[in-house]
């Protein structure tokens, strides 16, 4: 008994150790198999929802030797065949979270080791751009604002901004936004946000501090970079008015129409400049400047509204065509259009060049496209805060033909550039440089160019005169970069 | 086509028939006794002096009012009725013959074209002539020598000649014509609405050149009528003389409620609403335009009056809503001297459009110059040149709103109302009416709820909503005549309950936010009263047709249709069935519509597949596990046709 009793306590503390000790590890196996199973629900979005998607078990595979990467352990042999063999998705799905749970393990006693929700984003990340196609993970909270974007409905307050001395500054405020209407300036600074003062704040802190819901107030003080002058504002979010299609005041040659972003608003837009033009009937250059993802419902719109009826093209799905064909009404109806492209030039906009050369609307000036006519669709990740933009659709011409390249060598020819220039001289490029690849996709221009150089009309910026301070008060601005107490 | 032998003209010696057994005045004071009127048109008229219909320097205004079958006498000087007579059933449209002293007014319900003699405080009814049924519009020749009325579920225009002149003086002597005289009644194959007689030089040069016409006298008249479908977008000419069609052709259009000749006879102006055949209907769309456009559409007259030319070479579009601003529902449209102060004369010179769905009227020359709040619902706008000021036919309210050069506050446009008489209290049904035709209920007033049913049918095409359950999955969209018994709604059957299809569409199609519960029964309470619309060859019919339509209905019992499409009251039951067809989405269970008024429509299946309904059975073989002769098929037709 006696020996049982000096036994007990060593036992119980021993026993009360491995219980701690436990539930660490219960706690950490938990963890991560939370995290495989919100993986795992990403692979089947994947797998239902992309328009070419490897096998599940390739999908499982390609998770688990990005997870060994992470971890930094060298992946078993034979690790791929064995996954193949395995049909059952439980058992996949037990296999994958088995395995996860092995690596965190023999991770354990690394100090060097990542945090698991970082490890969950880098994994899933490589995971989705090992994709054909452009795809991408977003949370939920961008994506909302992805989408406010996509429809020219963002929220905020309508300023752009940079860092100046420590200090956010205002680079433009959006005419007619909120932030215009409340008597935001260009440049002016921020020196406090709801009464925080910002010396030092991140560019995203400054974002987050100013974005909120429609019809919410954000109290700011602002004063000009040269003035000592301190101005308290209120401004009310709402839809910030952007506009994403311009017309370029040219001194010379045709009008030149920039689609920066393909939105909601951008057939509204064209219709805008169309009423500028007025009765003329002379020739009308389009450029849409948009690579990439973009929505293919907004593409079969312009589409739409540039041709005079006809088919647009076809969107293709692993599970069958879809073919969109345009209504009678069309815009710049008496106007010749040039299209320019390049090869850049991918997605959506690619699809809208190849309808409107088939039909004969427009003449395509410029480069070799890009040959990848992918359209994406966003997916929410069940369990998780993610948001898959997934390519979903291959789009192709209206007889069928290929727009997707398949074949691919770079070109001994030299980069060139698209640029704008502005009247006082400054240049103001707008697209990258662009790499002309050689392959046997995208759209061949009618006309080939080299490169397209545009010059517009820039307004002279005003500036306002100095007032010079009262001598004696310190600015606000001065305090809060030197240090010291907010002035009331 | 079918001539009219020896149609005789009914003589009415005595007056229109008033509500308590009057004359032809208003000694009842029926314009001071509340009751619903629903004004839909005008015309001005001088007892005294000649004057020109729609321009003219006419001192008096007639307004017809189609719920209470009565005109109203208007002294615009005065701004005051001066009397309200009860002549008809259902009037549905007025045009003043170029004497100044006579109107023709359509009643829908009679399917009468009345001649009506009006004085300041009278509207003596001198004459009546039967017209194909539902007569909605009439307009008469610059020279009066030609009479057109479009009759709309009846899909025919009867053109009356060789003179209106004869017609007068037949019935104002009160005696039998000792000669009857010619109609041509013309099949369309659309139901017909707005039209307008044109001439063109090419035509002039033909009548120059001696070309003969049945109608002897008019060898010179050089002249055509265009007819616009009421509900979709097709425009037709026809020779008015030979009472031939030269040509039929589309547009990309619906709800074609206004047209006008532009003042220097070059151009045809149409108010009418494009739908987006790709956009959705959700709040982007909306907001951005891209789901509803309401225009003005400038046609060449060249170009329409050539078969052979495509109708857009050299038209263009004028936008009459912008974003925050949709103006739904374009109606009447008028084209006036472009002389008017204020106005500049720009090409063609000015035109007012009404914006039934907003309450609102446009002017503007190459783009929108203004918008003027006005009544409720207005549908006509009368120009009257000697005042300089427009007379404007509010519905819904039951009011005419006075709009006059310089008459603002800032020198510009100025409005003033004249109500027609009291309103009794609004009922359920009018308060639902009210919301159905209320564009302000979608988001910037881009739609109202008849910009896709037209006065409750359909205009035809397909539209991407929500009551499917999905989006990329657009349907064709359903006449709601006749919907009250055909539950449930909504192309896969979603909603058992009217009311809630009502509410989803508010909400998710209009974007107007949550319908109150009181309201959504209004709407229906108005839905209730949509009755189905009438077969298109109704009275027409021949023993040999009869005979074939009862073949028809054997037929359709014998083929087993009778399962889903069950007789009698709606031909649909409520159930959801896999007919072998399938949508975007995956939806293979369908809702049979109703077939009551199948004649009506212009496609059929849920996406509009069949363009005709034999197509139904030949090209995608419907339910039939035969293939049927000719002469069943056509019997079918028949007989579906007839419902």
């Amino acid at each position: 008994m006696v020996k049982n009793q000096l036994q007990c306590p060593c036992l119980v503390l021993l026993a009360a150790t491995c219980v701690f000790a436990d539930e660490d590890a219960i706690s950490v196996s938990h963890e991560t198999d939370a995290s495989a199973a919100r993986l795992m629900a990403a692979v089947r979005v994947i797998e239902r929802e992309h328009y070419d998607p490897p096998p599940r078990q390739e999908l499982v595979h390609r998770l688990m030797r990005r997870l060994a990467a992470r971890f930094n352990i060298p992946v078993p042999p034979g690790l791929g065949r064995e996954l193949s063999a395995i049909t059952d998705d439980t058992k996949l799905e037990e296999a994958f979270a088995e395995f996860y749970r092995d690596l965190m393990e023999r991770s354990s006693s690394n100090p060097d080791i990542p945090s698991l929700p970082a490890v969950e984003k880098t994994v899933l990340r490589d995971l989705v751009n090992s994709l054909p196609g452009p795809n991408v993970v977003r949370t939920r909270k961008q994506h909302v604002v992805d989408q406010q974007f996509a429809n020219n409905q963002y929220v905020g307050t309508g300023v752009s901004l940079m860092i100046f001395e420590e200090l956010p500054q205002i680079g433009s405020v959006v005419e007619n936004g909120p932030a215009h209407k409340a008597g935001a300036k260009d440049r002016d600074l921020i020196l406090e946000i709801d009464g925080e003062g910002t010396k030092g704040m991140r560019i995203e802190d400054v974002v987050d501090r100013l974005r909120g819901p429609a019809g919410s107030a954000v109290t700011v003080k602002l004063e000009q970079p040269n003035s000592y002058e301190v101005r308290e504002l209120t401004i009310t979010r709402g839809v910030v008015p952007l506009r994403h299609t311009r017309l370029l005041d040219r001194r010379d040659g045709p009008m030149v129409i920039v689609i920066e972003k393909l939105t909601a608003a951008t057939v509204q837009e064209l219709r805008e400049i169309e009423e500028q033009l007025g009765d003329s009937s002379e020739e009308v250059v389009l450029h849409i400047n948009s690579g990439g993802a973009s929505d293919l419902h907004h593409a079969v719109l312009l589409a739409d509204a540039l041709l005079d009826g006809g088919e647009i093209g076809r969107a293709r799905t692993t599970s069958g065509v879809r073919e969109f064909t345009a209504s009678r009404d069309c815009l710049f109806r008496d106007h010749p259009i040039k299209m320019q492209v390049w090869g850049y030039t991918s997605g959506p906009a690619e699809w809208i060049v190849a309808a409107l050369q088939d039909n004969g609307r427009a003449t395509i000036v410029g480069q070799r496209t890009a040959g990848q006519p992918f359209v994406t669709e966003a997916y929410e990740v069940p369990g998780t805060d993610w948001v898959l933009e997934l390519t979903y659709r291959v789009l192709e011409r209206a007889d069928g033909r290929r727009l997707l390249r398949t074949r691919t060598r770079p070109s001994p020819e030299k980069p060139h550039a698209v640029m704008l220039r502005s009247s006082d001289g400054r240049k103001a490029p707008v697209f990258v440089q662009n790499r002309s690849d050689d392959h046997d996709g995208g759209v061949v221009p009618d006309e080939t160019v080299p490169a397209v150089v545009l010059e517009y009309e820039q307004a002279p910026t005003q500036i306002s005169p100095i007032e010079p301070p009262t001598e004696g008060v310190k600015s606000l601005r001065e305090q809060l970069l030197r240090g010291g107490s907010t002035p009331e | 086509m079918k001539p009219f032998a020896c149609l005789s003209v009914l003589l009415v010696g005595l007056s229109g028939v008033v509500l308590d057994g009057a004359a032809s005045d208003d000694l009842a004071g029926l314009h001071q006794t509340p009751h619903v009127r629903r004004p839909v048109a005008a015309a001005l008229y001088d007892a005294e002096q000649r004057g020109r219909d729609r321009r003219s320097d006419g001192r008096l205004l007639c307004v017809v009012n189609h719920r209470s079958g009565s005109v109203s006498l208007i002294d615009p000087e005065t701004r005051r009725v001066t009397a309200e007579v009860q002549i008809g059933g259902s009037l549905s449209d007025v045009a003043a013959l170029p004497d100044g002293k006579t109107l023709l007014i359509t009643d829908q319900a009679r399917h009468e074209l009345l001649v009506v003699h009006p004085s300041a405080a009278k509207a003596e009814v001198i004459g009546r002539v039967a017209t194909p049924r539902y007569p909605v519009n009439v307009v008469v020749s610059d020279d009066g020598r030609l009479v057109a009325v479009a009759c709309l579920w009846s899909h025919r225009v009867a053109i009356l000649g060789p003179t209106t002149n004869d017609l007068i003086s037949q019935t104002s002597q009160k005696k039998s014509p000792e000669s009857s005289w010619d109609v041509h009644v013309v099949r369309l194959p659309f139901a017909p609405r707005m039209q307008a007689f044109v001439s063109g030089a090419a035509l002039t040069q033909q009548a120059a050149e001696g070309e003969r016409t049945p109608f002897a006298e008019d060898a010179a008249v050089a002249r055509r009528l265009v007819v616009a479908d009421a509900f979709g977008g097709k425009l037709a000419v026809i020779d008015p003389q030979a009472g031939r069609i030269e040509s039929v052709r589309g547009l990309p259009a619906h709800n074609i409620r206004g047209m006008a000749v532009s003042v220097d006879g070059e151009r045809l102006l149409l108010s009418h609403q494009v739908l987006s055949p790709h956009a959705r209907t959700d709040y982007n769309d909306v907001l951005w335009g891209n789901l509803m456009q309401n225009v003005v559409r400038e046609l060449s007259l060249g170009v329409v009056l050539d078969a052979d030319a495509d109708l857009l070479d050299g038209s263009r579009v004028i936008r009459l809503g912008e974003v925050g601003n949709g103006a739904a529902d374009p109606a009447g449209i008028v084209a006036i001297p472009p002389q008017a102060h204020g106005l500049q004369p720009v090409g063609l010179g000015p035109w007012m459009v009404a914006l039934s769905g907003v309450d609102e009227l446009a002017v503007g020359t190459r783009s929108v110059s203004a918008k003027l709040d006005v009544g409720l619902r207005p549908l006509d706008v009368v120009w009257d040149g000697s005042r300089r000021a427009a007379y404007v036919v509010c519905s819904h309210d039951d009011s005419i709103a006075i709009v006059e050069e310089g008459a603002g506050s800032d020198g510009e446009w100025g409005v003033s109302r004249i109500p027609l008489g009291p309103q009794p209290a609004a009922t359920p049904r009018e308060r639902g009416e009210r919301l159905f035709f209320d564009g302000r209920q979608s988001h910037d007033g881009w739609l109202s709820c008849h910009s896709c049913h037209t006065e409750g049918h359909t205009i035809g095409e397909l539209a991407d909503t929500l009551s499917d359950g999905s989006y990329g999955t657009p349907k064709l969209i359903l006449s709601l005549l006749g919907s009250r018994d055909a539950n449930p709604w909504g192309w896969n059957g979603r909603f058992r309950e009217l009311h809630a299809q009502v509410s989803a569409s508010f909400t998710s199609t209009l974007h107007a936010g949550t319908l109150h519960a009181p309201e959504v029964n209004d709407v229906v309470a108005f839905l209730h009263t949509l009755a189905p619309p009438p077969p298109v060859d109704e009275g027409m019919w021949t023993g040999a047709d009869r005979a074939q339509i009862e073949r028809g209905c054997q037929l359709f019992a014998g083929l087993g249709c009778r399962t889903c499409h069950v007789p009698p009251l709606t031909y649909s039951i409520d159930l959801v069935f896999d007919v072998g067809l399938r949508d975007e989405a995956g939806l293979t269970k369908f809702n049979p519509p109703t077939l009551r008024g199948l004649s009506q429509r212009s496609r059929f299946l849920h996406d509009g597949r069949a363009a005709k309904l034999a197509d139904v059975f030949i090209e995608h073989g419907h339910q039939l596990d035969r293939e049927l002769s000719p002469d069943e098929l056509a019997a079918l037709v028949a007989f579906l046709r007839s419902l």
